[in-house]
This record gives structure tokens, C-alpha cells and sequence, in this order.
């Protein structure tokens, strides 16, 4: 479902020169799977999601989803993509309700089809108390229910998620991460990019070890502890903080 | 090597036709709309500002004009006469003949009566002075040479009270005065009446009052200036809010990219924030509108200056100039506040914007200011000034348009630059600033140039022609030679010249960006017959539309571009009014601006487009409208335009706009010669106004010339690169 080939992105640095923000990556992620991306901070993550959807252009290589590739078919990308970015917001003046047939709107979807979808998420994420009230009232965690449904009121295949617990309580967290079991359970190819790593191992079929725009490791959590000799993701991580991108690359492209 | 490769660039139709994109537009201002109108903060502005900013204005005016009149209420006034015998009538007129219940020159202000202050001083040129508001009215009287005051003689006494209508104290003095001399009449004519028995009917004193237009850079504030600029600063000031929530604000609160990552284009986006940030200008100016008119109604000081104003029509017309500048500042809005991360930082690049808004502004307010000329195309002045001129009932038709025009024209230019910066990757996502990013030229050569540039390009070119067109009219003491030589340098400097420098810039390929490509011999052949033919019906054209007023001024320049034919060698008049302007207008209608537009729509719209933008520039001819060129220019532009699109080269067209041009040239130079050796040319020689319809047989062999031309053209088959241009997308003609 989603492909990534040898993907590059440089940025002009202000004093000159080029910046590698991703470098030469290739995954791919299959329907029914939670693929989780996982790296320190500015290691690639969000850039990488960025040009999954044609939001970034790369410099090489190529990303597709559903067979589209992003550069040259962005709608068609966009259209199976849901995305909830890290730092997604709200429209505060309109209702849960306008804001969420609204986007369904956007995505071209039918408004009876749309009523029914926000019927039935909003009784699965649990916010149809509050569906007629104006976001600006809505608490950190119920916003961010309301993002995770507004990403995917469409019914998209793919559902890419950068830290979408960002800033939420435990019981908000743990409804986000039982929501991606169900998604997983619907079939649908999603990406987890996220700092916390216990819900990710909890969740994730597979993991990209980002470092410095490279995977530097991939696999399911067994094999990248037989790889690492590592017991849990939190010392893969120490480990790869401290030493830099010292784990074995994977298999599939990442280049260290 | 995997399934993403098969799919590779290729789209699945696109659902959604023209209808629906319209929709799907409407659905989206809507939802912006709904948001921006939620806010508390727009309502402040739209209607809470408008409410309390007019009964303020209205008192600090009134307090303004009382203090003006002076601190104890007492007015003086400053009274100029050619000579003292004058000033001593005036006054014996005033005292012997005034009501004697009346204290002398009292009169009432605010309801309360006072004594005017009245000094008077001799002059030598009564105008001059008012002008320079050394007096505030000049009384000139043309006096009998014995001027006794009796009521035995037959009085006759013309008398001019001359004053500047742009002046308070001006007006008061005057009207005082007249009342003064009203009052005296009256009188003189009761004694006359008691002396001769008879019925008399004529007023012995006849007043006339002159006004004179105060030429003086400093002085009072034209009213009808500061009325405009309050409401295109408040237009301002609604339009500013949603502007930058919409973008600024929506990227701060992190909804931006969920929208962009939506499949709609980004000009689908930008243009549902631009039509939500103009409905909220445009309420906000009906509103202004609206309270402005309340208060000036209700207002006796207000509406004793402003109360002509208040018509249905003069309020209409300036509600569609602050549309129109609404649509203008709306983009420009936008365009800078999508580039702000945040709103702090939207609004720190509006403040310069607001100040440079005020300059022009301020600039407008001096008395005198014509709206003409170069004027008429500085943005946001050439708007109050037009504002001024519809309240006062004073606007000319030639300005009007060329304010329309471009204001136009920079709006189009403003919203294709947001389009291009608004949610563009290095705008969203840089963490430096992004100026550097529009500014700077592609890196690969183009084939052709973006939409962007060449509309920039027609902005710089719009105010460019402007101007020199009203420089070469005012160049009367060059020879006609020398003028013609300068005026085919001006079509090259313009229309050559900036496009090439925004080829430049937009590293676009000369020979493809310009489609100077050889095109196949049969066209040139083609359209070298067309634009013979041609002629007939140019010269039916102008028949047709000779019933139309150009005006006087049209006139007397057509007279003396005919007079100037004559007079020239005919290969300079070839070159300065045929070759020249065929060869760079072709360069920049149908090379640069056609190539700009016609991979972004169709063949029929693109021919359209640039016709109509050909015959705007027509529209105007050495600062005088010429509504006949516009539409004759428009029609030629259709025709060149199509020869471009079957040649994909623009030389064909060249020759025809040459041959077109040129054949009307010659027999215009020659017609004297041909009228002597052919008796059918006879007919061109006929006055302006007794032309008459050309023989058929003419209509016939010109247009079995044409049809030639066109039949060479239509079976010749289309360039390549004219079908690559379009993307073959089957939107041909």
C-alpha cells in the first residue's frame, strides 16, 4: 500500500550549502500493518511523512501510495491519506459537526455517506457529546479525537499519524493507541511516527529506526533485537543516541 | 520492479467538472466565511468601529470647523477690493440701505448672532490672492461713473464675489456679504419704488458669485479627499483580520496543513480566503458606507458640506470603487500574509504596508491634485482621488477608466503572486525567510513563462504605456519625424524590452517563451493576405462606430495624427506606426502573455484573453479614452490570436498587424494621389463625417482575401509545439 524508494530531501541552508533532512530511505508498508517510524528529533520522521503525501517535493527518489506516486499524482495520493500531523489544530469557531463534514466535503464525499461515517466515529472515539460544540471549547484530548476523526471521515486505506499523542493524558493516549489496533483490524496501512516508544511496541508490527535521515534499522521488534542485542526500543534509542547510527542497516535500503 | 511504478504518473480522470469546481469553491469560502464571521474580533471591526468612528468624526469635525470660525465664535474676514471707490460703495450701499432694526454685519452662527470681523485690504488681481489665501473673498464691482447712492437714479452695478469653494471662511465671507448686499437691495429697491411710483421687477444689484479651484499645493483640505480616504482606510481595516487568521493564523493553529494536504488546488484554497477576506472588506465598507451616510444626514454641520454627496447613485458609485480596491488590497493582503508563520509576524509585515498605504493617501488630500495622467494609475491614490472627484460629480471618463484598468490589472498581478506563495513548500515549511525564495529565478531554463511572470510583466507594462503615452502627447515641439522615430523607440523600450527583462528573470527560453520558432511559409503567406483584406472592414468598423462621442480632444489627436501622415516620409510612418507596433506587440500579446496563459486554460479563452488585454491598451491613446479602439483592437487581437494558435509561431501574425497597419497607413498618406488617378479611391477622401460605406465590390474582393488567407492558414496543419503547449488537451478551436 504505501512505497518508499530511495527517498532524498536536501534543504538550502541559510549561510549556503545543503542540509540532508532524509537520505536515500526505502520501506514499505503493507494494508492491515502499523508500520512505526521512529527516530530523535530531526531525524527525518515528519519530512518523510511530508513527502509521502506531496507536501515536500523530494530531491530523489520517489514515495507512492495505492500504486500513485506522490510528485506526480499528489491528489490522487491525497485522496487515500489521512493525515494527523503533530501539531494539527482545530477550527475553532466552527462545531465538531461543520468542521468534520466539512473536510468530508473537501475529500468530495457524499454528505448522506459523510453523516453516517461521522456517526459511527464519533461513537468509536466517544465524542458524540460534544459533536455541536465550537472546538475552541474542546480539551487537549478531545481535540485530539477529533483530529484522528477528521482524518479519517473519508475512509482513507492509509492513515499516517505524527505524534498523535502529543500533549495528551494516559487515558488519552490509550485511546489513540487502542484505536490503532482497531484501525489495523479495518486494513488499513499506517505509519506511527512517535516519541513514545512503549505504545509503539505495543502497536507496531514493524519499526524504521530513524538517525540523521537514514534508517539505520528495521524489522519487527524481534528482529531488531536480535540485531541490536537490545531488550526494548528505549535502549535501542539510548544506543543510537550515544553512538550515533551504529545499529546494522536494514536490509532494504536505509544507508548508514 | 513493483506496483508504484506501473501508476507512475498517471492520474485517474478528474471527477470534478467546471460546475463542480465552482461549487466546491463556493462550499469553501462559505466554511471560511462562517469562521471568520464567528469571531468576535471581525465583528469589532465590521461593525463596532464603523458605529463609533463616524458620530467621533462628526464631532471632532464639527469642533474643527468651530474653531476654525474662531475661538469666541467671532469670524473674520479678510475682503479684497481693485480699488478703494469700490470698497467705499460696497459700504455705503450696505449701511444706507440695510435694516435699520439691525446692528450692522451682525449675523448668526450656530444659532448664537454675532459680528463678523471684517478687514479689507486692496489688491491687484482679486484671483490671484483668493488663490493664495491671502483674502478669503474678492468683491469686484463694475461701477457707473457717478456711482451716488440715490434712490432718484437708475442703479446698475455688477457685482463678482470671488472666493475659493475649498475654503470655510471663503464660503461664509461670500455668503455673508451676498446676504449683506441681498438685504441693501432689497431696501434700495422699496425707497426707488416709494420715489417713482412705478413696479419695479429688476434687482438695481445683480451678484454673481465666481468660484475659483484653488491651484495651491498647501492649503485647506478638500472634504470631498478625506471622505474617500476614511473609507478606503477602514475598508483596509476590515479586510486586515481575516486576511491574516485566514492565513497566518490557520498555519499558526496548525489547520493549514491538514488543508493543503487535502487534494484540492492550492489556487482552489487561496481563492475561497480571498473571496471570504474581500465579502468581509466589502461588508465592511457597506457598513462604513451606511453609518457615514447616517451621520452626515443627521449632522447638520456635516451635512451643510458633505449633504450633496448623499445620493443614491454617487453612494453606489463609490461603493463599486471600494469594491474595487477592495478586490485589489484584498490580494495584496493576502500575498503578504502568506508568507507570516504566525500573526504576530503577518502583522509585523503590514505595518509597513499600512504606512506606504498612507502616504498616497495623505498625498491625495492636497487641494488641487487632478486625477490625470501618471496619477491615475498610483495605486490607492489614483482610488481616493477618482473617490473625490464621483463626489463631487466632477469625474472624467478617460481617468475613470484607466483607474479601473489598472487597479484591475494589479489585483490580477497580486492574487497570481499569493497563488504562487500561498502553501508553496518553501513558504510552509522554511524556517527562513521566504521573500528570497519568490524573488529568486529558477534554476532550469523555461520553456515558457509562468503565469506569475507575465502577469507581473503586464503590471509594470500597463502603468509604463500609460505614462508614455501622456509624454509623447506632451512632446507638441519636437518635429513630427522625431516624435514618430521617438514613439517607435517608446513600442520597443516597452514592449520588447520589459518582457525580455522578465524572461530574464524568469530564465525563460527567448525563441519558445516568445514562440519565435519559423512557422510554415503557407501562414505567412496566410496572414500576409488577411491582413490586406483586413482593411475593408477596419474601415467599416470605424464607420460603424463613428456615431460614438470620442470627444473633442479624441478628435483634435486623430486630426493631428492624419495631419502628421502626410507630412512624414512614408517609410518613417511605416516603421513608427506599422512595423514597430506589429512586430513588439506580437512579441508581448501573443508570444510572452499568450504562452503564460494558454497551458493553464483553453485555446479559445487564451485567444480571448490576450484579445481583450490587446484592446485595453488600445483603449486609452495619449491619455484620451477611445471606446472605438477598443472594441476594433479587441476583434484584431481575436484574429492575431488565432493565427498564433494554428502557426504556434508569432511571425505570421507579425506580418498580418504590419500589413493591417500598414495598408490603412498608406492610404491614408496617399489617398490625394490615388483620388486623382483612380476615381473609386475618390471615396476615401470624403470629410470624417460624410464617410460612407465602401462599394460592394470592395467588401467582395476583400473579403475573398481574407478567405484565402484563412483557408491557407486552416489547412496547413497545426505546429507541434502549439499542441504541446496545450497539453493536446482537446480544448482546441
Amino acid at each position: 500500500m504505501i512505497e518508499v524508494h530511495e527517498l532524498v530531501k536536501e534543504f538550502p541552508r541559510a549561510g549556503g550549502g545543503l542540509l540532508t533532512a532524509v537520505n536515500r530511505i526505502s520501506f514499505s508498508v503493507a494494508a492491515g500493518e502499523v508500520y512505526g517510524l521512529l527516530g530523535p528529533n530531526g531525524a527525518g520522521k515528519t519530512t518523510t511523512i511530508r513527502m509521502l503525501l506531496g507536501l515536500l517535493k523530494p530531491t530523489r527518489g520517489w514515495a507512492a501510495i495505492g500504486g500513485f506516486r506522490s510528485r506526480e499524482a499528489p491528489d490522487e495520493v491525497k485522496r487515500r491519506v489521512g493525515l494527523v500531523a503533530a501539531n494539527a489544530g482545530v477550527y475553532q469557531w466552527l462545531t465538531v459537526r461543520e468542521m468534520l463534514l466539512f473536510f468530508a466535503d473537501v475529500y468530495g464525499m457524499p454528505v448522506l455517506q459523510a453523516k453516517e461515517e461521522l456517526a459511527r466515529l464519533s461513537t468509536l472515539l466517544g465524542f458524540s457529546a460534544f459533536l455541536d460544540q465550537h472546538c475552541s471549547t474542546l480539551s487537549t484530548g478531545q481535540k485530539q479525537r477529533v483530529n484522528l476523526a477528521r482524518a479519517l471521515i473519508h475512509r482513507p486505506p492509509v492513515l499516517l499519524l505524527d505524534e498523535p499523542t502529543l500533549g495528551l493524558d494516559v487515558f488519552g493516549s490509550q485511546v489513540v493507541v487502542e484505536f490503532l489496533e482497531h484501525l489495523r483490524d479495518e486494513g488499513k496501512a499506517v505509519i506511527l511516527c512517535t516519541h513514545r516508544l512503549h505504545e509503539a511496541e505495543r502497536v507496531c508490527d514493524r519499526f524504521g529506526l530513524m538517525h540523521e535521515g537514514n534508517i539505520v534499522s528495521e524489522g519487527s521488534l524481534a528482529e531488531l533485537r536480535s540485531r541490536s542485542g537490545c531488550e526494548s526500543l528505549v535502549e535501542m534509542f539510548l544506543k543510537l543516541s550515544h553512538s550515533g547510527p551504529a545499529l546494522a542497516p536494514s536490509a532494504s535500503g536505509g544507508r548508514s | 520492479m513493483n506496483s508504484a511504478e506501473g501508476n507512475a504518473g498517471n492520474r485517474s480522470p478528474d471527477p470534478d467538472g467546471i460546475k463542480q469546481r465552482w461549487q466546491r469553491l463556493g462550499r469553501l469560502t462559505l466554511k471560511e466565511l462562517r469562521e471568520i464571521l464567528r469571531d468576535r474580533r471581525t465583528i469589532i471591526t465590521l461593525i463596532l468601529m464603523p458605529i463609533l468612528v463616524y458620530p467621533m468624526l462628526s464631532i471632532v469635525f464639527g469642533r474643527f470647523l468651530v474653531t476654525q470660525v474662531g475661538d469666541t465664535l467671532q469670524p473674520k474676514y479678510v475682503i479684497g477690493f481693485t480699488s478703494e471707490g469700490d470698497a467705499k460703495f460696497l459700504e455705503q450701499l450696505i449701511i444706507r440701505f440695510n435694516d435699520p432694526d439691525r446692528e450692522f454685519l451682525e449675523t448668526e452662527i450656530e444659532n448664537q448672532t454675532v459680528v463678523p470681523k471684517l478687514t479689507y485690504v486692496q489688491v491687484d488681481d482679486l484671483k490671484a490672492e483668493v488663490r493664495n489665501f491671502q483674502i478669503d473673498l474678492g468683491v469686484e464691482l463694475t461701477l457707473p461713473d457717478d456711482p451716488a447712492l440715490q434712490a432718484d437714479r437708475d442703479l446698475a452695478v455688477d457685482c463678482e464675489l470671488i472666493f475659493d469653494r475649498s475654503s470655510v471662511n471663503g464660503r461664509m465671507a461670500a455668503e455673508f456679504v451676498q446676504q449683506l448686499i441681498e438685504d441693501a437691495n432689497r431696501e434700495f429697491l422699496i425707497q426707488r419704488l416709494k420715489f417713482l411710483g412705478i413696479e419695479q421687477r429688476a434687482v438695481p444689484v445683480q451678484t454673481t458669485m465666481v468660484e475659483v479651484e484653488s491651484e495651491e499645493v498647501f492649503g485647506p483640505v478638500s472634504l470631498f479627499s478625506v471622505i474617500p480616504l476614511i473609507l478606503i482606510l477602514m475598508t483596509i481595516t476590515g479586510a486586515v483580520y481575516p486576511a491574516i487568521d485566514l492565513t497566518a493564523g490557520e498555519r499558526e493553529r496548525g489547520t493549514l496543513e491538514v488543508l493543503i494536504a487535502a487534494p484540492i488546488p492550492r489556487m482552489g484554497l487561496l481563492l475561497a480566503k480571498y473571496f471570504a477576506v474581500l465579502t468581509v472588506a466589502m461588508l465592511t465598507a457597506s457598513v462604513n458606507l451606511l453609518m457615514m451616510t447616517i451621520t452626515i444626514s443627521v449632522d447638520d454641520v456635516a451635512q451643510e458640506f458633505l449633504g450633496s454627496m448623499i445620493t443614491p447613485q454617487i453612494m453606489l458609485q463609490v461603493f463599486c470603487l471600494l469594491v474595487l480596491f477592495a478586490m485589489f488590497f484584498s490580494a495584496v493582503l493576502l500575498t503578504l500574509t502568506s508568507f507570516a508563520r504566525s500573526f504576530k509576524e503577518a502583522q509585523a509585515y503590514l505595518i509597513p504596508l499600512m504606512l506606504l498605504s498612507l502616504a498616497p493617501g495623505v498625498l491625495s488630500l492636497m487641494p488641487g491634485l487632478k486625477l490625470s495622467g501618471p496619477l491615475a494609475i498610483v495605486p490607492l491614490l489614483n482610488i481616493v482621488l477618482l473617490g473625490r472627484d464621483l463626489m463631487e460629480s466632477q469625474v472624467e471618463l478617460g481617468p475613470m477608466v484607466a483607474v479601473v484598468v489598472s487597479t484591475f490589472i494589479y489585483a490580477l498581478a497580486a492574487i497570481t503572486v499569493a497563488g504562487k506563495i500561498f502553501g508553496a513548500e518553501g513558504v510552509l515549511y522554511s524556517s527562513e525567510g521566504s521573500w528570497s525564495d519568490f524573488m529568486r529565478r529558477p534554476e532550469q531554463a523555461q520553456a515558457r513563462p509562468s503565469l506569475t511572470n507575465a502577469l507581473f510583466c503586464l503590471a509594470c507594462l500597463f502603468p509604463a504605456y500609460f505614462l508614455v503615452s501622456n509624454l509623447t502627447a506632451q512632446a507638441e515641439e519636437l518635429p513630427t519625424t522625431a516624435r514618430m522615430v521617438l514613439s517607435a523607440g517608446a513600442t520597443a523600450l516597452l514592449f520588447g524590452a520589459l518582457p525580455l527583462i522578465a524572461a530574464y528573470w524568469g530564465r525563460v527560453r527567448i525563441v519558445s517563451g516568445f514562440s519565435l520558432g519559423r512557422p510554415p511559409a503557407v501562414n505567412i503567406i496566410g496572414a500576409a493576405l488577411i491582413g490586406l483584406g483586413l482593411w475593408v472592414f477596419a474601415y467599416e468598423a470605424i464607420l460603424l462606430t463613428s456615431d460614438i462621442d470620442m470627444g473633442d480632444r479624441f478628435q483634435e489627436i486623430a486630426s493631428k495624427v492624419i495631419e502628421q501622415l502626410r507630412s512624414v516620409h512614408p517609410a518613417v510612418m511605416l516603421l513608427a506606426y506599422a512595423v514597430f507596433p506589429a512586430t513588439f506587440e506580437e512579441f508581448s500579446f501573443r508570444g510572452y502573455l499568450y504562452n503564460a496563459i494558454r497551458p493553464r486554460t483553453s485555446a479559445w479563452q487564451t485567444i480571448l484573453a490576450t484579445a481583450v488585454i490587446f484592446g485595453l491598451f488600445h483603449f486609452v491613446i495619449q491619455g484620451v479614452l477611445a471606446p472605438a479602439r477598443l472594441a476594433n483592437s479587441t476583434v484584431l487581437g481575436i484574429v492575431l490570436g488565432w493565427i498564433r494558435y494554428r502557426s504556434g509561431s508569432i511571425w505570421p501574425g507579425v506580418v498580418m498587424h504590419t500589413c493591417h497597419n500598414g495598408f490603412l497607413l498608406l492610404l491614408e498618406h496617399y489617398k490625394a494621389e490615388l483620388a486623382a488617378r483612380f476615381s473609386f479611391f475618390a471615396i476615401l477622401e470624403s470629410p470624417q463625417d460624410e464617410l460612407t460605406s465602401l462599394p460592394f465590390s470592395w467588401l467582395a474582393a476583400a473579403s475573398a482575401t481574407v478567405a484565402i488567407g484563412i483557408v491557407l492558414i486552416v489547412l496547413t496543419p497545426r505546429k507541434q509545439e502549439e499542441i504541446e503547449l496545450g497539453n493536446g488537451d482537446g480544448n482546441g478551436l
